[in-house]
């Protein structure tokens, strides 16, 4: 599976950098020298986050993750998530494992989603940063569509894959 | 060496707790670090493509390209075309903001800003990514309600702002 999503993926970049070649030299070789760079600047971030989900898989018991997001749950485990989402701000490499890892140990599809949605969607730790930009109104009214956003989404999503896996 | 301390906090609370992990149960913790390598090693080849596809889009497709694309559409078209270019920009958001911002400042509609900020939660460089830990229906499903909701974000923001 990952094996085939990287080749796959590989021929897209290659594609797309003979795209680069054809029109521009200097800038293909600019863009490649950046996402090597950008490379070697987030590969300790991501040994480190990798070895954290390792952590968790093997010391955090299903239990705890069930009580939270588990099934049942209901509105606790959809307000769980959301909030955790919103509140946490890290790179996505981070949120997606963190995810699978939460299925994993019992979480709902349904929490998984909304927490991964409200992750993406809503920037809690940047609001005073988008207020300067954008005022306040803007801003506030922005990040609470984005927040319902994300919990509706996510029920969708749940509901979906759901009827699907039954 | 203050600057370090700040850079890899992360980095060093991850090594700490991997320490005390040791005094619990030394051969989880082994356990642990082999999982968390190879679920790296597993993703290591999509991740050197994110980061190439990344620079490839950041430096091909300049923010005036994009402005030249918005300042053609109108109507749903832009709003919709205005979501679709919000899902092949790269970069943390708030990095993004000002560009937004000027593109508003250059006439272009509320709707369709709003819909390229609702729909940047997606991610594209990264979908292969993503699909490598949950799977392709929980991925595609997804994607399909970012862009949808994008769009109808953007026309609830531009109502509701333009109310007053």
């Amino acid at each position: 599976m990952n094996l085939l999503g990287a080749v796959v993926y590989g021929i897209i970049v290659a594609l797309s950098y003979a795209y680069a070649i054809k029109k521009s030299k200097s800038n293909s070789r600019k863009a490649a020298k950046k996402g090597g760079m950008q490379f070697l600047k987030q590969l300790p971030f991501l040994v480190a986050i990798f070895l954290l989900i390792g952590l968790f898989d093997e010391f955090i018991p299903k239990s705890i993750v069930v009580e939270f997001v588990g099934k049942g749950k209901g509105l606790l485990s959809i307000l769980t998530s959301a909030v955790f989402g919103t509140i946490v701000m890290g790179p996505v490499s981070s949120a997606y494992p963190l995810g699978a890892l939460l299925l994993k140990k019992g979480a709902t599809i349904t929490a998984v989603a909304i927490f991964l949605n409200s992750w993406v969607m809503v920037g809690f730790v940047t609001i005073p940063y988008e207020i300067s930009i954008f005022g306040k109104r803007f801003t506030f009214t922005r990040n609470a569509l984005a927040f319902a956003g994300a919990i509706i989404i996510g029920m969708i999503t749940g509901l979906l894959l759901g009827v699907k896996l039954a | 060496m203050k600057n370090f301390l700040k850079k890899y906090s992360f980095e060093i609370v991850v090594g700490l707790l991997y320490v005390i992990a040791l005094f619990f149960s030394p051969s989880k913790t082994l356990l642990s670090f082999e999982k968390g390598i190879w679920l790296l090693v597993d993703m290591l080849p999509i991740f050197v493509c994110v980061v190439l596809f990344s620079s490839f889009l950041a430096i091909f497709l300049s923010p005036k390209t994009i402005q030249r694309i918005m300042g053609k559409e109108t109507g749903v078209k832009g709003v919709i075309a205005g979501a679709l270019i919000g899902t092949i920009i790269v970069g943390p958001l708030w990095v993004l903001f000002p560009l937004y911002k000027t593109l508003l400042n250059k006439g272009a509609r509320l709707a369709i800003v709003a819909a390229m900020i609702g729909a940047f939660a997606i991610k594209t460089p990264w979908i292969p990514y993503a699909a490598g830990f949950l799977g392709w229906p929980f991925v595609l499903i997804s994607l399909v309600l970012i862009i949808v909701y994008a769009v109808a974000e953007g026309y609830l923001l531009e109502k509701l702002l333009k109310d007053r």
